[in-house]
């Protein structure tokens, strides 16, 4: 299945970002958190995040109808 | 001029939805929820450390028992209490003799500073067969009550202590509870997008249902059902209030002939046209329905018998103008029958009879006039 990208470049740098810092603060330094539970948490929210910013496709938005992608005016869409 | 609203439930209120509201609906209750749960997961630590100390205190004590009383069981006296309670802390620490192996419910009354500890207030706060706790001011006090080697009296130690400081509970929440709780806010915002997705979509289709109930889809114009369902809410106001209204029922001249001509598309298409110019003819407060194919009904509520002559005339001579449909000149005209309540007719079906008759008369005549009852 082949996901619909609604997210802009920008959207998707910061996303990575995020989703770096969550995994590193929480499971792998500890700096925000020992907690294990935290820590799995923070790692599925980093990852959920991480995903989105390799997809391009980000479900929240999806469902609310919100898009930060602007496709180029000379691209071709195909259906 | 536009003509006037006859939805019974408007679009634009029906579809009206604050996003916002929605969702801080959702999320605020989600934050009521969480500080509610750390309020009560700061009391049952406070309790579960309560616990601990009991246990921990009457294992303490039971081992300081059995030293103090060395190996024979012989009555364990004054100066033995004494001298156990002097190993201990004076300051956080309260260590006193208790009459008999029964619980006594008398007054028996300890003083501790200026807290006084009665032997049922001790009964009272029992969490389990080791002791209890209670609170006093800012202080809690534990207290355990052990059986003296030898038999006869028991007992009571009673610790007083002060509960965890608010920032060691805040360094606890922040490394426990705030990233949950983080979670637990991002979730809702999650669920709550969801269910406002699906509450526009059922929003939207229960619009589209209502628009297919009450209008006509090829004009747009209020459909028969909506028209009766107007004129019967008229009717009863007419009736409670005394007044009149007209109502019109009108036929297009030469519609057919259009439709055989230039084939059916030309002929809706003819038909959207003139439905655009009933609304540009009729008055705000008026109603213009379709009916059938090329049959309308007018409603001219709250109009004395000249405005609404204006308006029929106004009418008959914009239908009668030329079109260009689909490239093509048509001309139509529109015969008019006119009906007034209650002065022609005190009943609905009465009324759209002497009306219609009206308008066979007009067409009879010619097409292109108005006919009064």
């Amino acid at each position: 299945m082949k996901l619909k990208r609604n997210m802009g470049p920008v959207d998707q740098v910061i996303r990575a970002v995020v989703g770096v810092s969550l995994i590193y603060l929480g499971p792998v330094s500890e700096m925000l958190t020992s907690d294990f539970m935290s820590g799995m948490l923070l790692t599925l929210v980093g990852a959920l995040a991480l995903f989105s910013a390799a997809t391009g496709y980000c479900p929240l938005y999806h469902i609310s109808g919100f898009c930060t992608y602007k496709p180029k005016d000379n691209a071709v869409s195909s259906k | 001029m536009t003509q006037k609203t006859l939805n019974p439930v408007p679009a634009s209120a029906a579809t009206r939805h604050d996003k916002i509201k929605f969702i801080g609906m959702f999320v605020g209750s989600v934050l009521i929820g969480v500080v509610l749960v750390l309020v009560a997961v700061f009391n049952a630590s406070t309790e579960l450390a309560a616990v601990q100390q009991v246990s921990a205190m009457h294992d303490m004590m039971r081992d300081r028992l059995a030293k103090t009383a060395g190996s024979r069981q012989t009555a364990f006296g004054r100066d033995k209490i004494e001298k156990l309670a002097a190993g201990l802390s004076t300051e956080n620490y309260r260590v006193v003799s208790v009459h008999g192996d029964q619980p006594q419910t008398g007054e028996q009354v300890w003083a501790w500073s200026d807290v006084r500890i009665s032997r049922e207030r001790i009964e009272r706060s029992r969490i389990s067969t080791q002791g209890g706790y209670f609170e006093d001011g800012p202080d809690i006090y534990t207290w355990s009550l052990l059986p003296l080697p030898g038999g006869g009296d028991q007992l009571l130690v009673l610790h007083r202590y002060q509960p965890l400081a608010a920032s060691t509970l805040f360094g606890i929440y922040q490394n426990r509870l705030i990233v949950p709780a983080a979670f637990a806010v991002w979730m809702t915002v999650w669920v709550s997008l969801m269910l406002n997705g699906l509450v526009m979509r059922l929003r939207a289709q229960k619009d589209a249902v209502e628009r297919m109930a009450w209008q006509d889809p090829l004009t747009g114009l209020p459909n028969r059902n909506l028209l009766f369902k107007t004129l019967d809410g008229l009717v009863a106001r007419a009736r409670t209030e005394n007044r009149s209204f007209s109502l019109a029922v009108v036929d297009l001249d030469g519609f057919k002939e259009v439709n055989d001509d230039y084939g059916h598309d030309t002929g809706d298409a003819l038909l959207q046209q003139v439905a655009e110019r009933f609304r540009q003819a009729v008055r705000q407060e008026d109603v213009v329905a379709r009916t059938g194919g090329d049959e309308f009904i007018l409603l001219f509520p709250d109009s004395g018998a000249e405005g609404c002559q204006a308006v029929c005339a106004r009418i008959v001579q914009e239908l009668g103008a030329e079109y260009r449909v689909l490239g093509h000149r048509v001309r139509i005209s529109a015969s008019m029958g006119v009906a007034r309540f209650p002065e022609d007719a005190r009943e609905i079906d009465e009324l759209t009879r002497k009306a219609d008759e009206s308008m066979y008369t007009a067409k009879r005549s010619g097409g292109g006039v108005v006919c009064y009852s």
